[in-house]
């Protein structure tokens, strides 16, 4: 009767044991869990924004730059006006009223 | 001496370059041919298509790199002349006939008694490229934008030889040397250049008959009327055409007086010509 009732329980628990390990395997716990769409949209969205960000921040750099540059190139032909002289040859072409 | 010749921008343009002749310098006077109708589609107020247009009509616009940055140069130019320089003077252009290309105007013109008001008040915005004009004015940028063309397609050509670039008058070099000559009272004078460029401002030509007598196309700001100074032309020398366009045109409406003296003082080399028959040079120029 104890020998019975002990295999009894050995039954039961050997079935507790594999239904644990089926839900347990069922749960696929190694692989990683399906983020919500709208999550992955977000992140996109901000990977999206972020690269814009990038893009954006090098045009100005390169406007800054470029404007930097002009304004130098303009001070020093304020500082030194084009080299002009008046001589004695014939034009080759004529400037008039535009 | 590799020569181009052709019309754009209601002017007869020269390309002139100093390069053997071979398929580098025909393409690249070429590139420079197109570069100019390009330049036209965008600044040109007689066509409907222009980008120019557009903005007139519309009084804001998110334009192109170019439209904004020489609708920025005239806008730092008007501030540098004392307003004397307005591209805010299309109204009165148009009030005083000029309405259509120069090519187009003939006979008497019809003007409008009420002058216009110029001086209208212009936002921009490099970043977002966004133009925007106060209600009820539209901009000409008739002048400068030409000297832009010239100043761009000089320095196409400069990368394979020393050149120059005639636009109706607005002329720039680069490399080499390059005699131009400049209208006096009584003759010609010749400028030697070595770089930078050369435009004329004065009522000598593109002027017509109106029904209120003589009307020309150097609007003065300050009136919204075709300017009546005792000069009769500018011609000034600076870094860059468009820049010339701009100092010839403000010394213009400075009058002769003044015109002198601010040469003088900003050391831009200047030959004036007065109704009078006087010639003057000034800004360190000397015969």
């Amino acid at each position: 009767m104890t020998s019975h009732t002990g295999r009894l329980y050995a039954l039961a628990a050997s079935l507790a044991a594999f239904f644990v390990l089926w839900a347990a395997i069922a749960a696929n716990p190694w692989k990683a869990a399906a983020g919500d769409p709208r999550l992955a949209a977000l992140a996109q969205r901000q990977q999206l924004l972020r690269r814009d960000a990038r893009i954006v921040r090098q045009i100005v750099q390169q406007r800054t730059s470029a404007a930097a540059a002009r304004a130098k190139a303009r001070s020093a032909a304020a500082a030194a006006p084009p080299a002009v002289r008046v001589v004695t040859l014939p034009p080759l072409v004529v400037t008039r009223t535009s | 001496m590799e020569r181009r010749a052709f019309r754009a921008m209601g002017t007869d343009v020269e390309l002139l370059l100093d390069a053997p002749p071979g398929v580098e310098t025909f393409l690249t006077l070429a590139a420079a041919e197109q570069e100019m109708s390009r330049l036209e589609g965008i600044f040109s107020r007689f066509r409907e298509d222009s980008e120019l247009s557009s903005l007139n009509r519309a009084g804001s616009l998110h334009a192109g790199p170019e439209l904004v940055q020489v609708t920025q140069l005239a806008v730092e130019a008007r501030l540098r002349t004392d307003g004397r320089f307005d591209p805010t003077v299309h109204d009165a252009l148009v009030a005083a006939g000029y309405d259509r290309s120069f090519e187009q105007l003939h006979g008497r013109i019809a003007t409008t008694t009420a002058p216009p008001l110029c001086g209208g008040r212009i936002a921009f915005d490099p970043l977002t490229g966004l133009i925007e004009l106060e209600p009820g004015f539209r901009l000409d940028l008739g002048g400068i934008a030409k000297g832009y063309a010239v100043d761009r397609l000089c320095d196409m050509l400069a990368a394979v030889g020393p050149c120059l670039v005639d636009a109706g008058g607005d002329i720039a070099v680069r490399g080499g040397s390059w005699p131009v000559g400049v209208e006096t009272a009584d003759g010609m004078l010749t400028l030697q250049l070595t770089g930078g460029a050369v435009a004329t401002s004065g009522i000598d030509r593109r002027s017509w008959s109106s029904d209120v007598g003589r009307g020309h196309h150097v609007i003065d700001p300050a009136t919204g009327r075709p300017a009546e100074r005792d000069l009769l032309r500018v011609t000034v020398v600076a870094d860059s055409a468009a820049e010339a366009e701009v100092l010839a045109k403000s010394l213009y409406l400075a009058g002769s007086a003044q015109a002198t003296r601010e040469a003088d003082h900003l050391g831009t080399p200047t030959v004036l010509v007065t109704r009078d028959g006087r010639t003057a040079l000034a800004g360190g120029l000397s015969s």
